[in-house]
């Protein structure tokens, strides 16, 4: 691994000579940082390519075209990432928009299904027989969890698919 | 642009915007781009934030009683338990009883309470001689899904 070094401000003093020496660390500090090394300052996710609410990139699935249902008519905890069908979601490494889509609806009745972003609602959809398609563009904060959360209201039990984060550019925002 | 904006939450710090009914983009003041475009006028006022009516508890609960369901089994035999049908042989046996009794034949029959057959006429009407309602059948077997809490 390249070894990074520092520089004093005295070696770029106005109009004294850059040593061939100082150049090539300073060359080398580039690597060095792409490396990782130890010492070497650390990329910060904002300077990371952000994502742009838009279809191009689909970032994360969350559930495909089978999907999942339930039939519980309480909405579990706010932050829970793991129970398809009742409650799916992820964390923001990268700033930026994105876009969150999803069917939802019930074979029969209705269901309740809402985006939380960091333990607050931001959107509520009542879902009927059938499937509704719902899109979401979002402006997310590094560290934020953001959560999909599907609840059956009567009769069920309440479905949801398709469950997709996408942006217009590639990237590794949401995990 | 938009069909209508609103706050999205009391301390104002997101904005809702409807691209239509079923498509929003929700604006976050660490957008300050966004948020001043929002705020100059252009797209209209920004409607205040409403909360959504909370669903009474008694509205959930009566959804829940509607839909949950049990293996008839076990409410066969909870019932028996608690003194309901103490005449289930006479009545198993007797022919001419439209909601005559078949414990063996109904195994693996998962059914609500808001059945209209006879069995479950029958519970209700023993039921309401017993002085037992809603909440009392709520705890009597293992409903699918559970009881919702308060």
């Amino acid at each position: 691994m390249t070894t990074y070094t520092t520089h004093a401000d005295a070696l770029f003093t106005a109009g004294a000579p850059i040593l061939g020496t100082t150049a090539q660390e300073a060359r080398d500090n580039l690597v060095s940082v792409t490396e990782g090394d130890a010492t070497a300052p650390k990329i910060a996710s904002q300077a990371m390519i952000a994502p742009v609410a838009g279809t191009t990139e689909t970032l994360l699935t969350l559930l495909g075209s089978t999907g999942a249902s339930t039939t519980q008519s309480a909405y579990p905890d706010d932050f829970e990432r793991s129970e398809p069908g009742r409650s799916m979601g992820f964390v923001v490494l990268v700033p930026g928009t994105i876009r969150i889509t999803f069917d939802h609806g019930t074979a029969s009745g209705t269901s309740e299904t809402r985006v939380m972003q960091d333990g607050s609602a931001v959107q509520t959809w009542t879902g009927t027989a059938g499937y509704t398609t719902r899109t979401v563009d979002l402006t997310i904060s590094v560290g934020e969890t953001i959560t999909i959360q599907n609840k059956l209201n009567a009769t069920g039990p309440a479905n949801i698919r398709n469950v997709f984060i996408q942006s217009t550019t590639a990237n590794m925002a949401v995990a | 642009m938009y069909q209508k904006i609103e706050y999205v939450d009391e301390a104002r710090t997101k904005v809702r915007c409807y691209q239509s009914e079923s498509h929003v983009r929700i604006v976050s003041n660490k957008d300050a781009l966004a948020w001043e475009q929002l705020h100059s006028g252009a797209f209209g006022e920004i409607g205040d934030y409403t909360p959504l009516p909370k669903p009474k508890f008694a509205d959930i609960l009566a959804s829940w009683r509607s839909s949950a369901s049990c293996d008839i089994l076990q409410l066969q035999d909870a019932a028996v338990d608690n003194g309901f049908f103490d005449d289930a042989e006479n009545l198993a046996s007797s022919g001419p009883i439209k909601w005559r009794i078949r414990w063996e034949s109904r195994a693996g029959c998962f059914v609500t309470r808001e059945m209209a057959a006879p069995f479950f006429k029958e519970l209700h009407k023993r039921a309401k001689v017993k002085k037992r309602f809603d909440a009392w059948f709520d705890d009597l077997v293992a409903w699918q899904p559970e009881k919702p809490m308060e």
